[in-house]
């Protein structure tokens, strides 16, 4: 009897502790992470403020110091430029580490090493979009610099003296919920996180989508749908700028037409929709006679938040601004002189190229009339509780064959090479560094030549009153519409054939404006020398430059009023159209009241609004009854989007398009008008039905959310109560937003605002881990705590003084 | 219980005593897991002494762990317990996290020092002396 009971509890107490060591299932280690001494309860943060520390550091060269204002921002102040790098990378980890670790596994195809076999495809497919592979051109251009090569190293250094630092019982929380450790920091995850920027930025084209339009409607129709040109465009760089053409190097142009191939599905890939806003306004549009410049970066809403600000200081450098947790330098900022605000130039530099093979052992390529050989490379991939995995992934002179027999996608195995900037030997690093020493436009524009990936508009304002805007980047030089529709691989015409000499690139300097401005549109009119492709916005651009034309006067508090900008300019040039075409006489009551509402809308997305659900309903429903030939098929087509819809149907009223697909009649406009209405209104009630407690607002609806990398709703903040809008200034979706809102007035002293939807802690037990959501979603900016050198303020609540050891 | 229930009174508190004296720097230095062979020795080294040796082992360390998680919570105005308690699919209170660590670490106690105690009862039993 005693040894069946010993049995017994011997068995309950092997169980438990096996529990208590291992994860299982999505259960971490129960020991790992309930015990207080070294779980869970080990990350919560005291929410008193914290005090004053001593750290000592062999690897520093002079004593330096971090002061942390109320809301957590670091002021670095270092004696020189090895230590201020250092201390970046070590403030950076103690924040972030986590998330740094985590972005740099996503580039690098390394989840399925700590989150198992699910992740395994995701790995292959970026291993195969060769984001590992540029990544390793990147360093290899950044450790050519000897400036940068230093930067990345002293940074290294930091992110590991931190690192070192740490006992099992003060590692982030994810690795305790994940049950993984920290490894060491590497040159090469920065230079992956640079590229995991790149790919969220440029990581989409519509090739495939395109060539099956084109082949199942013809180029005449694909070109009314997508007019390369089309009205009311607003560029980047407006109409009547001058433009130069040093590069006269004829393109060998394809006399034939481009041959297409049938039956592709789509592709995965990044999400078009991220935008941005930036704009600078000179000196005789603003109040204090100094120009102001903003930028709100539209990206996915995520905490940890994709910034970290800082203020880094050493001599000869003194910035301030927001920074990606991985990467030396500011981003997005200023510093006494300047600053410089970035937005996504869309454009196209991406392409893909079919490539035949010679026999199936596919050793050879064709390329005009003769075979080439195929370079191999092998991946691994070490998932964990398995097998090592191996992927050869070939490459021809495009790049790598990302889609192959062995990694399909829902793409036929069709051998598809991809050809893309971000696979290209450069050095961004070295234009960030100089870009934040800069002081005056010549050094922006040098800064700038140094920039090849992603493509990007980069706003500049300086204190003499200067201000700016360039197209900036590698930008292919393309023959009429190369890189709009699948590329034939075994031709040398079809082949990048240069770029646009930086010294071409669209820009506009003081304009007589007096004001420039950015958000995703087409970067140039017709009159640009070159050919671009892009994936452009129609709506904030033409909203933004129709409200700064008309400003005077303006303060910054004009300003951070409009990146609030509500204004559905979507729904103003759809609407009262929708609503004319509508025969109301046929309408129920709930319909009614719907129209109603619409038709006394004053077309702002505010968050208590009602109006903005039933037009975002309905003009979804439209499209979606306009392009049902588009919808369900075997191959993947690009379906134009509210602007393309609006101006072909101005263009073609009597399109067949118009008419449904599968019925015995003839669909009219007023027709699927009204049986999108119906469809919208069903889709409101059946909203109200689903959330019972909830009542039928803008904001609740939209549920914005501020997601944890994770995915854990747990660590998120959900239903955050704003405004705005897709194609509204204010850009505001369930997922993405301004990830960053900031006014600052070089040559101002004190005229520095910004805020991000997030907090400067990754951690989810400090009281900064979502410290600036609510004031984010209210509206309000901080003031930014700009200090110079010896200067203390009030808002500064603890010190790290660090010293050599 | 009967016979000499003072005794086996003030065993059992001088237990709980020498579990929280020698659990506190073991986990604080080395790791939680230092509990295993604590309460196993414990266990079996009280086996006469005793006659609720899953009750002290559990009373001990869950008193303990509740106690720090309470503590740690208090520091942190609940901020990260009632994400916890989200995370766990749990109503949202901060009680669920500090309960459920109480809970743990009682259990790995109890049935660790109740494995040791019955072992011995196993390999060594009982003199009868120690009845009288």
């Amino acid at each position: 009897m005693a040894f069946v009971k010993f049995f017994i509890s011997l068995i309950f107490s092997v169980a438990l502790c096996w529990l208590f060591f291992t994860k299982t299932g999505p259960l971490p280690p129960l020991g790992n992470f309930f015990s207080p001494f070294q779980g869970f309860w080990q990350n919560v943060e005291s929410v008193k403020e914290a005090s004053d520390e001593l750290l000592q550091f062999e690897a520093l060269s002079g004593p330096a110091r971090i002061l942390f204002d109320k809301r957590e921002v670091p002021h670095i102040f270092a004696s020189n430029a090895e230590d201020l790098f250092f201390l970046q990378g070590y403030v950076t980890a103690k924040f972030r580490l986590w998330q740094m670790d985590m972005q740099a596994r996503v580039a690098g195809g390394r989840l399925s090493e700590v989150l198992g076999e699910s992740m395994l495809e995701r790995d292959r497919e970026s291993r195969r979009l060769g984001l590992k592979w540029g990544a390793s051109r990147t360093l290899a251009a950044t450790m050519a610099n000897p400036q940068t090569r230093m930067i990345l190293l002293r940074y290294t250094a930091g992110v590991n003296a931190y690192i070192a630092s740490l006992k099992p019982k003060d590692y982030p929380l994810e690795y305790k919920l994940l049950d993984f450790e920290p490894e060491a920091w590497t040159p090469m995850k920065t230079a992956l996180l640079l590229k995991y920027m790149s790919n969220l930025l440029t990581g989409y084209d519509t090739d495939f989508e395109m060539s099956n339009l084109a082949k199942l409607y013809g180029f005449e129709t694909v070109n009314q749908l997508f007019p390369e040109f089309p009205d009311s465009l607003s560029p980047v760089i407006p109409s009547g700028n001058i433009f130069t053409q040093s590069d006269t190097i004829p393109l060998r142009v394809p006399t034939d037409t481009l041959q297409h191939f049938a039956a592709l599905r789509s592709l995965p890939q990044s999400d078009p929709a991220v935008g941005s806003n930036n704009w600078a306004v000179g000196p005789s549009r603003t109040a204090s006679g100094k120009p102001i410049l903003c930028n709100d970066p539209h990206l996915s809403l995520n905490l940890p938040s994709i910034w970290f600000e800082v203020q880094l200081h050493c001599p000869g450098l003194d910035v301030y601004g927001v920074t990606i947790p991985g990467a030396p330098c500011v981003i997005i900022g200023f510093n006494r002189d300047v600053a410089w605000g970035i937005t996504n130039a869309a454009a196209d530099v991406r392409d893909w190229y079919k490539v035949t093979f010679r026999d199936q052992r596919r050793n050879e390529y064709l390329m005009d009339s003769s075979w080439k050989p195929v370079r191999r490379m092998v991946e691994s991939f070490a998932v964990r509780g398995g097998e090592m995995i191996y992927d050869t992934i070939l490459f021809t002179e495009h790049g790598p064959v990302s889609y192959d027999r062995s990694f399909s996608k829902n793409v036929e195995k069709q051998n598809m090479a991809m050809r893309w900037t971000a696979h290209d030997y450069s050095n961004e690093m070295f234009a960030f560094y100089t870009l934040n020493k800069a002081s005056n436009y010549s050094d922006y524009l040098q800064a700038l030549a140094n920039f090849d990936c992603p493509a990007q508009n980069f706003a500049f304002a300086a204190k003499n009153g200067d201000i700016a805007m360039q197209v900036t980047g590698k930008l292919v030089k393309r023959w009429n519409q190369q890189g709009r529709y699948l590329l034939d691989g075994s031709r040398s015409d079809h082949l990048w054939q240069g770029y646009i000499p930086k010294t071409d690139l669209p820009r506009s300097a003081n304009p007589e404006s007096d004001f420039v401005s950015s958000a995703n549109q087409h970067s140039v009119d017709s009159l640009y020398p070159y050919y671009l492709n892009g994936f452009y916005a129609y709506y904030r651009n033409r909203r933004i430059n129709t409200l700064l034309a008309r400003m005077k006067g303006i303060k910054p508090a004009d300003m951070m009023k409009m990146q609030h900008d509500n204004y559905n300019l979507v729904a103003s040039e759809w609407l009262p159209w929708l609503i004319q075409q509508l025969p109301s006489s046929k309408l129920n009551s709930v319909e009614r009241n719907a129209l109603q509402l619409l038709k006394a809308w004053n077309y702002e997305n505010e968050a208590s609004q009602v109006a903005p659900v039933y037009f975002s309903l309905w003009l979804d429903a439209m499209l979606d009854e306009i392009w049902d030939e588009f919808a369900g098929k075997e191959r993947a087509l690009h379906r134009p989007g509210k602007f393309e819809t609006w101006s072909y149907l101005r263009r073609f009223p009597d399109s067949e398009f118009i008419d449904k697909q599968g019925t015995a009649q003839t669909e009219s406009l007023p027709f699927i008008t009204m049986q999108a209405f119906r469809r919208a209104v069903a889709n409101a009630e059946a909203w109200k039905k689903a959330n019972p407690a909830k009542d039928l607002r803008w904001a609740d609806f939209k549920n914005t959310t501020v997601l944890h990398l994770s995915q854990q709703a747990a660590f998120s903040a959900n239903g955050v109560e704003c405004g705005g809008g897709e194609d509204i200034v204010n850009y505001s979706t369930t997922k993405k937003g301004a990830s960053w809102r900031m006014v600052v007035s070089p040559g101002t002293e004190d005229v520095y605002y910004g805020v991000y939807p997030g907090g400067q802690s990754g951690n989810p037990g400090s009281k900064h881990y979502t410290e600036f959501i609510d004031s984010w979603a209210k509206g309000e900016y901080f003031r930014l705590l700009y200090l110079k050198p010896g200067e203390t303020s009030a808002e500064i609540t603890h010190a790290t003084i660090i010293t050599k050891k | 219980m009967r016979r000499s229930s003072q005794k086996s009174r003030l065993a059992f508190w001088l237990l709980i005593g020498l579990i929280q004296l020698l659990t506190i720097p073991f986990q604080g230095y080395v790791g939680w897991w230092t509990c295993i062979p604590i309460g196993l020795v414990l266990g079996f080294v009280f086996r006469n002494k005793i006659n609720r040796p899953f009750l002290a082992g559990f009373l001990a360390l869950s008193l303990q762990w509740l106690a720090y998680a309470l503590y740690r919570d208090i520091q942190n105005d609940s901020i990260l317990s009632l994400r916890i308690s989200r995370l766990l699919n749990l109503p949202e209170s901060n009680y669920y996290p500090i309960l459920i660590t109480g809970i743990l670490g009682g259990l790995l106690m109890g049935s660790l020092v109740l494995s040791g105690y019955l072992l011995g009862k196993i390999v060594a039993p009982t003199s009868k002396a120690e009845y009288y």
